[in-house]
């Protein structure tokens, strides 16, 4: 528990990136693959996004279990938006759908189109989630906070997460602690019985001296601010970041794909691609 | 918001008055600790996915930013929500997937929470009372709140108002309602009695 | 450097805002540039309320009714603000942990001077400057969160002399230290102060603190000044039984007669170790956290009536090789034995019948709206008899003497203070009915009276076998414990019976141990009274020239 938030990226081609590097590469990337619908180019830009997230060489035991609850997630998120719910199947070229099946009892319609729209969300979150495991598992603690100032947030919101990613490790320790201490008294954490209200009673023995013991702490932390000169005028940071070549490198690599994500977009060269297996031509 | 640590006022006006919506160094370590505390519940409760609905699970960590912002004020409950789903997300892999409607109806949310003291001051006499009001609070944010996801219309092309409406809003509206309506007040109790004594 | 006083106390009193009675009353006190204050006394005695009235927290952020005036360089700090105190004051809070505001060390050192706006290069180069005279510089690649307490003390008083202060305000900041380390502090203290920086120092272990040579004491007592001057004038006058004094005071006192003879009752020492099956045995075990192995082949049996004492530098092993124990912990090699029988697939739970574990932070396990709900937490969850809740509540509370606390059992566990919660934390344990108690540090956090008091009732509760304890306290160890478990670097370094152990002066300092004055007298005396005395028990015993009081008063274990 104590590593919880590890540095995992550590020493890695993209952890040595200025680390708003990182950051705007992923905002850039979001805005351009959402402009994207056809799922080949979908397929093309995912493993171009595998790419840039192996430079991170972030061990795949750590975030295995991301990964899987992610994907998961994804798909389930597909299914039911472009199957269940029909998504927005008439922004095919000609609006007519292609049903293989239907479910009862509401006559759910599994359509080709749905399939293939199902298929483009997956591949663009899919790479979406690449572009963004390096933010936090590749940039340095204390690297953060002046990321994010530099990048125009205010000083307070920006020492605030700062703060924020400190106490993650110390809260996960506690956490931990309290846990032990509470299993000492018979009590199972991983108790699943009975219904939602009563298994969030059962966490109380060990949300509430967690919650209550960190905020009682925290009278400490605000003097130990108050008393340093916090939050009176401008602060400086000591720790200074400058975009090298290589950094500018991989920005301009990602404005460009926003530029050809855009271009396609608008020029109609990214419509829904339809599966041709799936109606028969 | 600059100044004012310094001088007495602001520094000890917490949660009322002038002080309310001012970014202090005790909101910053309130919010901070709350959306830490946030992203380290939810880093553990992840995966206990609900069956019938997306990116939702039981999410007792959501009590805990309606609690925040019930207890430190608006300010304290909105960057709890916001900075603590989107650095959560970060923990559990989102990273920039973290879908920021979410994580602004988290914000709200708290935000909503945050501003019933101001309004029922004079209700809450007792702390059985303040519990109560805590957990009303909590869900009526909650409802609020969570209307920002349908932001998702514009954000996300294959969505349908029904989408949003059937997979997302009704679904994380059930389970918030209830994680906040037990949580908040759980958490009322246990730190009423101390906030007298530590209380400055 | 300036002439004249630095600090300057006027008849100050403050009442925080919910509280009904002052915590400090009439303080009088002025502090020159160079001089070292040590501010002691009791628990709740106003220590703390008083630094925060001098760096200013009192008026600017903790509300409540302030009469009186505090000076700084000649300025009141009640018209100061606190970023303009800053520069002149440094604070070190009580908890070390609590301050550290940034992810790595050099952050945290930065963090003042950038507040202030200071030029980049500057700081850069005051960092390296402070890094390399308070020795923190193997810290500065490190981040904050895998610092060890001592580590992070060390690191929050390099934070806090990152600003130059001319006054260094220090609470308590040897509690999380080991003696190696805490003297290593009070060196650096003691330059600054030679270099013109007045330094005030809250701590009740007094000993602990004379390497700092301080000039004088202000010892406070309910929130007044008992005593204000130099220090061999306050070792004339001060109680031992109140604050820990160098034997020799303690001797001198009772040399004098002016020591009360009161009988002391440390029970006597349970029937010898090994003599039935060991309640608690370690074979051979290895154990530690994720690929990081901490134990390494620790074997040592300890007897179902013993009361045995762990002591080793931080970081050991010692949290560890309890945790093993009850099963917290699963070890990767070896066998845990309990009354005989392998803790191989039995359960925390079941392990609760037999060993109660009190974890070093009470307040890490209360959660309950009640005590007495707190109490039955345990008994509920293992499916106890409910006919005898009440009993079970009201005994253990009476146990570890709550019982004369107004309707004790309906109060909120956490507004208790930090001495009746730890007391709690053990009568919870109690509510199990365990026949062995684990305490993690149980004099952690008190001073020296009630650190004393409390392991005295510990050892005094019926119904119990055994006390199997860790702490840093070493008098406190080798005097209620009957034998000593020595840790170091998760082996063990050293058992036996206190004074065998500390006989050997290697194994004793190899372990960042140093030799109190207490240890070296009954050292001396150790053939005469053939057990570790404390202080007060042995000044007297060596006075009277006879075992006289000595010997097993009090109630015996089991
Ligand atoms: N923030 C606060 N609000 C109200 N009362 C307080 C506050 N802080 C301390 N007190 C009370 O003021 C008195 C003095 O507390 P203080 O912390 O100064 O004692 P102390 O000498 O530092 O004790 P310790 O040695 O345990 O740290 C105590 O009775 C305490 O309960
Ligand atoms: N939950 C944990 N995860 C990872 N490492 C840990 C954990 N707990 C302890 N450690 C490490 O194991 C070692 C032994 O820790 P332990 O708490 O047993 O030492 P200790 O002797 O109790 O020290 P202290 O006197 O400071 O309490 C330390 O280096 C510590 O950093
Ligand atoms: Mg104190
Ligand atoms: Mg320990």
């Amino acid at each position: 528990m104590r590593a919880a938030f590890p540095y995992l990226g550590r020493g890695s081609p993209l952890a040595r990136r200025d680390p708003r590097v990182l950051i705007l590469a992923a905002l850039l990337f979001v805005v351009g693959v959402t402009q994207l619908r056809d799922a080949r180019q979908l397929g093309v830009v995912l493993i171009l996004a595998l790419g840039y997230y192996g430079t991170a060489r972030i061990p795949w035991r750590a975030v295995r279990l991301q990964w899987i609850y992610l994907l998961a997630v994804i798909t389930f998120f597909a299914f039911f938006n472009t199957l269940i719910t029909g998504g927005r199947t008439g922004t095919f070229a000609n609006g007519e759908t292609h049903v293989l099946l239907t479910i009862p009892p509401f006559g759910t319609e599994i359509s080709a189109e749905g399939i293939s729209l199902m298929l483009s969300q997956v591949l663009r979150y899919a790479s979406i989630a690449a572009i963004g495991f390096p933010i936090a598992f590749a940039i340095a603690p204390g690297d953060l906070g002046v990321a994010l100032r530099r990048l125009g947030l205010g000083d307070r919101i920006a020492i605030m997460v700062e703060l924020t990613v400190r106490f993650i490790p110390t809260l996960a320790g506690e956490f931990a602690e309290t846990v032990d201490a509470q299993r000492v008294r018979g009590y199972d954490p991983t108790a699943r019985k009975g219904g939602p209200i009563t298994r969030l009673r059962r966490l109380a023995p060990v949300f509430v001296p967690v919650t209550v013991g960190s905020i009682a702490g925290a009278e400490d932390t605000i003097d130990a601010m108050d008393l340093r000169g916090f939050g009176v005028g401008r602060r400086t940071w000591s720790r200074t970041l400058h975009f090298e070549m290589a950094d500018l490198l991989v920005i301009g690599l990602f404005v460009a794909f926003v530029a050809l994500s855009t271009f396609l977009n608008f020029s109609g060269h990214s419509q829904h691609y339809l599966l041709p297996f799936l109606v028969g031509n | 918001m600059e100044g004012g640590i310094g001088d007495p006022m602001t520094s000890m006006a917490m949660g009322q008055s002038e002080g309310t919506w001012s970014i202090t160094t005790r909101v910053i370590v309130y919010a901070a600790i709350g959306a830490a505390l946030y992203a380290v519940f939810n880093f553990i409760s992840f995966g206990i996915a609900v069956p019938w609905s997306n990116d939702v699970s039981i999410r007792p960590h959501y009590g805990l930013l309606t609690f925040f912002g019930f207890a430190f004020g608006p300010v304290v409950g909105f960057l709890t929500g916001f900075i603590g789903n989107v650095v959560g997300d970060q923990l559990t892999g989102w990273g920039a997937f973290t879908s920021w409607p979410w994580s602004l109806a988290n914000g709200v949310a708290g935000l909503v929470a945050g501003l019933f003291p101001l309004w029922m001051a004079s209700r809450m006499t007792t702390t059985s009372n303040k519990a109560v009001t805590a957990a009303v609070a909590g869900v009526v944010a909650t409802l609020i709140g969570f209307l920002f996801i349908f932001i998702e219309l514009v954000t996300q092309q294959e969505m349908g108002f029904n989408a949003i409406l059937t997979t997302e809003y009704i679904p994380v509206i059930i389970v918030n309602s209830i994680a906040a309506a037990i949580v908040t007040p759980i958490l009322v109790f246990a730190w009423e009695p101390l906030r007298e004594q530590l209380g400055r | 450097m300036a002439q004249g006083p630095l600090l300057e106390i006027e008849n100050l009193t403050f009442r925080y805002r919910r509280a009904t009675e002052p915590a400090i009353r009439d303080i009088n006190l002025s502090l020159a540039p160079g001089e070292v204050l040590l501010v002691a006394g009791p628990s709740g005695c106003g220590k703390s309320t008083l630094i925060r009235a001098i760096n200013g927290l009192i008026p600017h952020s903790y509300r409540g009714e302030l009469s009186g005036q505090v000076r700084v360089d000649g300025r009141p700090t009640a018209q100061l603000r606190l970023r303009d105190l800053a520069p002149l004051i440094g604070t070190v809070l009580q908890d070390p942990r609590k301050q550290l505001v940034a992810s790595t060390v050099r952050a945290e050192l930065a963090f003042g001077p950038e507040n202030l706006g200071m030029d980049v290069a500057d700081i850069r180069a005051r960092v390296v400057e402070v890094a390399g005279a308070s020795g923190i510089e193997p810290l500065l690649a490190r981040t904050t969160d895998e610092l060890s307490g001592g580590e992070s003390q060390q690191l929050a008083i390099a934070g806090a002399l990152m600003l130059r202060p001319r006054l260094l305000v220090l609470d308590e900041p040897l509690a999380n230290l080991d003696p190696a380390a805490a003297h290593r502090l009070l060196e650096l203290l003691r330059r600054l102060a030679d270099a013109g920086t007045a330094v005030v120092i809250v701590e009740h272990r007094i000993e602990d603190v004379l390497d700092a040579r301080p000039d004088r004491v202000l010892y406070l007592e309910d929130g007044t000044t008992r005593y204000l001057g130099l220090l061999d004038g306050f070792m004339r006058i001060a109680d031992p039984a109140q604050v820990k004094v160098p034997f020799e005071v303690t001797l001198d006192r009772a040399r004098a007669g002016l020591l009360k003879s009161e009988p002391w009752d440390v029970p006597a020492p349970a029937g010898e170790p090994g003599q039935a099956t060991p309640r608690l045995e370690w074979r051979a075990i290895d154990a530690g956290y994720d690929d990081r192995t901490v134990l390494h082949g620790v074997t040592a049996a300890l007897g179902p009536r013993e009361r045995v004492a762990v002591l080793g530098p931080n970081g050991s092993g010692k949290t560890t090789l309890f945790k093993t124990a009850i099963g917290l912990l699963r070890h990767t090699a070896g066998t845990v034995l309990v009354d005989g029988v392998s803790t191989e697939g039995r359960g925390v739970a079941e392990m609760a019948a037999t060993f109660g574990y009190v974890f070093q932070n009470p307040s890490q396990m209360l959660f309950a709206r009640t005590v007495r709900d707190e109490i039955l937490f345990g008994p509920i969850n293992l499916g106890r008899d409910p006919a005898r809740f009440n009993a079970l509540v009201t005994t253990s509370i009476a146990r570890v003497g709550l019982a004369d606390e107004q309707e004790i059992e309906a109060r909120p566990p956490l507004t208790l203070s930090f001495g009746q919660q730890k007391r709690l934390a053990i009568a919870v344990a109690l509510g199990l009915e365990p026949r062995t108690l684990l305490l993690d540090e149980p004099s952690a956090g008190q001073d020296h009276r009630s650190a004393t008091a409390f392991m005295r009732e510990v050892a005094g509760i019926g119904g119990l076998e055994s006390v199997y304890f860790v702490t840093h306290d070493v008098d406190l160890a080798l005097t209620y414990a009957d034998r000593i478990l020595l840790m170091r670097d998760g082996r063990i370094a050293a058992d036996g019976a206190p004074l065998e152990v500390i006989a050997d002066r290697e194994a004793w300092t190899a372990c960042n141990l140093r030799y109190t004055s207490l240890m070296e007298a009954n050292l001396r005396a150790g053939r005469g009274t053939g057990r570790f005395l404390p202080a007060q028990a042995l000044a007297n015993w060596m006075v009277s020239g006879s075992g006289g009081e000595v010997g097993g008063i009090g109630p015996a274990l089991g």
